[in-house]
């Protein structure tokens, strides 16, 4: 047990050196102009000069790749070709707004889409599970950007009950003080119990919620239900059901507690999914996150942006996987 | 007074992608209060179908209750709602189920889950239902109840897990039982304990049981009463006795045929042929590795020192129960494992020190046919593939002449020669394993391990592929290994016998032998804890305490000193050697050198 | 017996399966559903410069004076900015995405199986290692490696369906070597190696024979991620570019007017959606059916 935490933290390790390496192979060796995408097209000689010193360029790739981690670690992500500004500080802005949705859709995954497929395993073939099976496998089926679009066409065009876009309308801006304290918006309404602007931004919330937390449930119902009916047929279910137990506790305290394993892993790839539907949802929403960032930074072929992201997000989706791994090690069965 | 319980016409349907199949049709069983019953049938029967459908766990679909009643105490089962048939379940009739691994929860403890039965079916709070946990444990027999309520099932042995759930189906507080095979997948010396216990229960609680088995033997030992289920209908019934000394059906006649085997083929007594295969101070251990590094922290001693020879044309059956090595050693005959230490020498010469050459060439000459005839052929090829498979690595043959040889093998283990365009699945279990035998034979090979060739297929063709064996033996000239935990499917067919236990040889001689005076205690309790349809009572069966000890610590001095009913102080101290019985008689144990008792 | 005859025997049984497994998967209404769109699909896919209505609109054409026109009898999904026909634009697009899609799939199962089989057949180090390597691939948040490797190669539809096989191959590696190490066990497997049938030979006669049933339903399934992933790629401006009618590229170039023309998103969208849908379920189907675990006969 022990010895699997270490082994896991330590492939953890492993983990983040290649991503690293990955994306400086991506970034560096691969393209015949890394300095040329430093600093973009418009760059002069001097600037391109400059940045081929900045990147070490004109050394042997060891030591290009050893400033490269250097650089990752000092949190040196370079500067954006479109603000100029750190890549590390603009992901810091950015960030708790994407962090917003991705912590909605986990909550939708988990209080939505594992009771949808326990129900669904629990009443096979019947009514219900065609209803969730069908509901399940049309979600993770739809593109999210397009219902996106989808959504503000039925709810902003046409029915005119909830908002475009943004985080809050420029009217709620202007007459309320916005609380800026930890970035979260809704937290911190939340702590200096400020309503109005509260249900603002809730209401702002509606729909890119829908659309970010449509895949998990859906991703999580199914897997759920699958790695549910694979436990129903297991002999001891039919036991627990011979000595009396009730069905209740049957299904939701041993056939539940068992699969519990598989929902955990399922869960943690539905925030992958989720953080990265963000790219393509945030920037139709004008929402002031990740994805916007990245959008336009895709659009502008903005690369030491795009980089940031990847190696910023692809170390959070690591942390997280490890801990989640470090989680179902907890199950006695795997404890053997 | 009405019957305690009693099945009236009882249907039950399968529903399939070919169509509806009738897979149980009962006229008529009754129990009365107190009694045991045992029904007998083979795999396939609708013996679990019935347990299931009894407390209306079956799944439906596919099952279908078509008609009929299930009366416990005049209440029809059949027809109750299912909040009903909740309380029967558990508080009325209890289960105990065939494996007891999977019928175990594996994220619970033994305590939780069995507290949970307790609180449900008896009402009371945790606090009182800890003792009462405990008290069922004990009587159960289960050792050191206190410290198994902390334990997983994975850290409990076969033996003990089975006890735990006959402990979980009286904390029930049921007081009729319906066991399911409950010691199929038990080893037989262990098996006799839970007869022995489920027996006594019976008479100390006054419980009603429906004993389901595959085998007459021990369900004769253990009912009042008998019923021999085929293809979903009661053939036969009656007192068990009356059943057994004047079976009526021809299919009972079988059954009872296959628990009392005959000898097959009477061989000439002195065989001086050369020797084919010899084995000598053969060693197979696996390593154990843990921690960071993997570094090898302890051994698995599977085979530890065996020696034996065979010759030419005689069958070597070796006995032992599972985790005694016999696979293992087979493995490393047929060079799919290397040996740690020791030496196998086919025709004289040492196999682990041949080139692939001549290596592939010696094991186009061992060949070996599979226990379970539905895994070891590949579902994908059709029958002339898979028998023709040694032929295209051994010999360069053009298409016609193989097919022709193909076919030939065919009609050799009795099959039709147009089968060989076909899959493997449209074969029964049967004749799938002469599909296997015949493949085995393609590249005429001088020796053939049959690895439980009979105990998955069902006994009509058992007794069929035994003399097929026989038969082709004698023909080709086949030297073969039978391996069984079916002493009687050795006895009938072997020669010499080996006895293994814990990775040694403990008894070695010719069959008679070792039937008629078997030496070591250890194979004197294996041959006694199977029923046999002359056992009377069940105070009769051997059995022996305890469980295997695991082959990484191994017991100081003899092997069997945890578990032997005769030891004494030297068995701790010191192992004991090979000692002459008679003629190519050999046992290992100390009571047989006299010098050593008496002192 | 003919040689003829010999065909004929040997082809038959096989038949008799592929038989029952078609019906098996026809007696599913959902499954038989998907099979009919999924062959509309690919009749569309295959035929599509043929039977649209306005071959000569669906790249470059412009028409101003037809510029988002709303659905009519003529133009059944309306007209984009340049005056194109919605509805020849989206049916040519199942082409792209079809065989887009089929590509990288096909890429990822080339890279992926063969690892997987060699890692699970092998075992031991070897596994270790190739195992490892691939779940280093599967570090990463599924999509954004696709996303960093299409925009550093340059933004095109080539490049992007590289950038999904190299995203999707571990998947298939993963799923083989559980296949290849359980099959490995078998007694066939075993029984073959007593007879001293070469290495090599086990592998393709015994071990990938077996393994074929889930890559399928593991491709049919990806099929629609993938379709759905080079959409999304495309949207963001890393898949397709334009005058490409790839449904992705449409949707992107929409948002600009889709306030007025709701059908210019709506139609491309529908199509996506409704594809991947009939590839999933076709892969339910398929693993009910091919799955042994789940199959019923």
């Amino acid at each position: 047990m022990k010895s699997f935490i270490i082994k896991r933290l330590l492939f953890g390790v492993v983990v983040l050196f290649f991503v690293i390496l990955v994306t400086f192979i991506i970034t560096r060796v691969v393209p015949s102009d890394p300095a040329q995408k430093w600093v973009g097209a418009r760059a002069t000689a001097e600037q391109l000069e400059q940045a081929t010193i900045e990147l070490g360029l004109d050394k042997p790739v060891y030591i290009q790749f050893g400033k490269y981690i250097e650089d990752i670690f000092r949190g040196n992500l370079g500067k954006s070709l479109r603000s100029r500004q750190p890549v590390i500080e603009e992901l810091k802005t950015y960030l708790p707004p994407t962090i917003e949705l991705v912590i909605i859709s986990t909550i939708a995954a988990i209080f939505i889409g594992i009771p949808l497929g326990v129900a669904s395993a629990i009443k096979k073939d019947k009514l219900l599970d065609h209803f969730s099976r069908f509901t399940s496998i049309g979600a993770v089926s739809l593109p999210v950007f397009w219902v996106a679009l989808f959504l503000q066409l039925i709810f902003y065009s046409s029915l005119k009950i909830l908002p475009l876009g943004g985080q809050l309308g420029i009217k709620t801006e202007l007459i309320y003080q916005v609380p800026d304290i930890t970035g979260f918006l809704i937290f911190d309404c939340l702590i200096s119990a400020n309503w109005p602007v509260l249900k603002d931004a809730l209401l702002h919330m509606v729909l890119p919620g829908i659309t970010i937390a449509l895949y998990p449930i859906g991703l999580v119902a199914r897997m759920t239900r699958s790695a549910l009916l694979e436990i129903l047929n297991e002999e001891y279910i039919v036991a627990a059901k011979s000595y009396g137990l009730p069905n209740r506790l049957v299904v939701w305290r041993y056939a539940v507690k068992n699969s519990l394993g598989p929902t955990i892993t399922v869960v943690t790839l539905a925030i992958g999914y989720s953080l990265v539907n963000t790219f393509l949802i945030e920037a139709i929403y004008s929402w002031p996150g990740i994805g916007s960032y990245i959008a336009i930074s895709v659009t502008s072929l903005d690369y030491p942006a795009i980089m940031g992201v990847t190696i910023f997000s692809t170390i959070a989706y690591v942390v997280l996987n490890l801990i989640a791994d470090i989680v179902i090690a907890l199950d006695p069965r795997v404890r053997l | 007074m009405s019957n305690y319980f009693e099945i009236k016409n009882l249907k039950v349907n399968y529903k399939t992608f070919e169509g509806t199949k009738n897979v149980l049709d009962i006229d008529n069983l009754i129990i009365k209060k107190g009694m045991s019953y045992g029904l007998v049938g083979e795999s396939g029967a609708g013996k679990t179908v019935l347990a299931l459908t009894i407390l209306k766990l079956l799944a439906t679909p596919p099952g279908e209750i078509v008609s009929g009643e299930i009366l416990l105490e005049g209440e029809n089962l059949v027809i109750m709602p299912e909040n009903k048939i909740r309380d029967i379940r558990g508080n009325k009739i209890a289960m105990i189920f065939q494996d007891p691994m999977s019928t175990l929860n594996p994220v619970y403890t033994i305590g939780q889950q069995i507290i949970n039965v307790i609180i449900k079916n008896q009402n009371v709070s945790k606090k009182r239902a800890l003792p009462i946990a405990i008290e069922m444990l004990g009587k159960v027999n289960l050792p050191d109840a206190d410290n198994a309520m902390k334990k997983y099932p994975h850290q409990l042995s076969g033996g003990q897990r089975q006890r735990v759930i006959i402990a979980m189906a009286l904390s029930c507080g049921a007081e009729f039982f319906i066991a399911d095979e409950p010691t199929r997948n038990l080893d037989v010396t262990i098996q006799a304990g839970i007869l022995k216990l489920i027996k006594e229960l019976q008479n100390e609680l006054n419980v009603t049981i429906l004993f389901i088995a595959n085998n007459l033997g021990l369900v004769s030992v253990a009912c009042d009463e008998i019923g021999i289920l085929k293809n979903g209908k009661i053939i036969e019934s009656g007192k068990t006795r009356d059943v057994i000394d004047n079976p009526i059906e021809e299919y009972t006649k079988i059954l009872l045929e296959s628990v009392t085997k005959e000898k097959i083929g009477n061989r000439e007594k002195e065989n001086n042929n050369k020797l084919i295969l010899e084995v000598e101070l053969l060693k197979k251990y696996f390593p154990i590795k843990d921690g960071f590094f993997q570094k090898t922290v302890a051994w698995i001693k599977a085979v530890d020192g065996i020696e034996l020879k065979i010759r030419k044309g005689e069958v070597l059956g070796i006995v032992g129960e599972s985790g005694c090595g016999k696979s293992t050693l087979v493995n490393t005959i047929l060079n799919l494992h290397r040996p740690t230490s020791g030496e196998v020498l086919f025709n004289g010469k040492n196999m682990f020190k041949m080139s692939q050459k001549e290596l592939r060439k010696t094991r186009k000459n061992i060949q070996i046919v599979f226990q379970d005839p539905f895994w070891s052929l590949n579902p994908r090829l059709l029958v002339k593939d898979i028998i023709g498979e040694p032929l295209k690595v051994h010999e360069n043959l053009n298409y016609e002449k193989y097919l022709e040889k193909v076919k030939k093998l065919m009609t050799m283990v009795g099959l039709p020669e147009e089968g060989v365009f076909r899959y493997p699945h449209e074969f029964s279990g049967g004749e799938r394993q002469r599909i296997a035998i015949s493949r085995a034979l393609s590249v005429k090979p001088e020796l053939v391990v049959l690895d439980e060739p009979t105990s998955s297929i069902d006994v009509i063709s058992q007794e069929r592929i035994l003399k097929l064996l026989e038969k082709l033996r004698k023909e080709l000239e086949l030297t073969y290994i039978l391996i069984s935990h079916d002493l009687s499917v050795v006895h009938s067919m072997s020669d010499k016998i080996i006895v293994m236990y814990l990775g040694k040889i403990v008894e070695i001689g010719s069959a008679d032998d070792i039937f008629v005076n078997p030496k070591h205690p250890y194979t004197i309790a294996l041959f006694n804890a199977i029923p046999k349809l002359t056992t009377n009572k069940i105070d009769e069966l051997f059995t022996l305490e305890g469980s295997v000890p695991s082959a990484i610590n191994l017991p100081s001095g003899c092997r069997f000193q945890t578990r032997c009913p005769e030891k004494f102080k030297l068995c701790k101290e010191k192992s004991p050697e090979m000692q002459h019985v008679d003629s190519e008689h050999y046992a290992s144990c100390h009571l047989l050198n006299m010098d050593i008792v008496q002192k | 017996m003919s040689y003829n005859n010999l065909i004929v025997n040997t082809i038959r049984p096989r038949i008799r399966e592929l038989k029952i497994s078609l019906h098996l998967l026809n007696r599913n209404y959902l499954t038989r559903f998907a099979l009919l769109i999924v062959g509309l699909l690919v009749a569309i896919a295959l035929l599509a410069p043929l039977i649209v209505p306005y071959p000569e609109q669906i790249m470059n054409e412009n028409n101003p004076e037809e510029k988002l026109m709303a659905p009519s009898a003529e133009h059944l999904f309306g007209t984009d900015e340049l005056g194109r026909d919605i509805f020849s634009r989206v049916l040519y697009g199942t082409r792209i995405s079809m065989r887009t899609a089929l590509l990288a799939v096909g890429l990822a199962i080339i890279i992926g199986v063969p690892l997987g089989a060699i890692a699970g057949a092998s075992g031991g180090i070897v596994d270790e290692l190739l195992m490892r390597f691939t779940d280093l691939f599967l570090s990463f948040p599924p999509l954004l490696l696709a996303i960093t490797i299409a925009a550093f190669m340059g933004p095109n539809l080539t490049n992007a369906m590289i950038a999904i096989a190299i995203t999707w191959w571990p998947w298939y590696a993963r799923l083989m070597r559980g296949q290849a190490v359980s099959i490995k066990e078998r007694p066939f497997v075993k029984a073959a190696e007593a007879i001293g049938t070469p290495h090599i030979k086990i592998v393709f006669m015994h071990i990938i024979p077996n393994c074929i049933s889930p890559i399928i339903v593991q491709a049919s399934m990806d099929i629609g991620g993938v379709i759905l992933t080079i959409a999304s790629l495309s949207f963001l401006g890393l898949g397709a570019q334009p005058p490409l009618p790839e449904w992705g590229l449409m949707i992107s170039t929409s948002r600009t007017y889709f306030m007025n023309a709701w059908w210019y998103s709506v139609f491309p969208g529908l199509f996506i959606f409704m594809t991947v849908l009939v590839f999933n379920l076709l892969g339910d189907g398929l693993r009910e059916v091919l799955d042994p675990k789940t199959r019923k006969l």
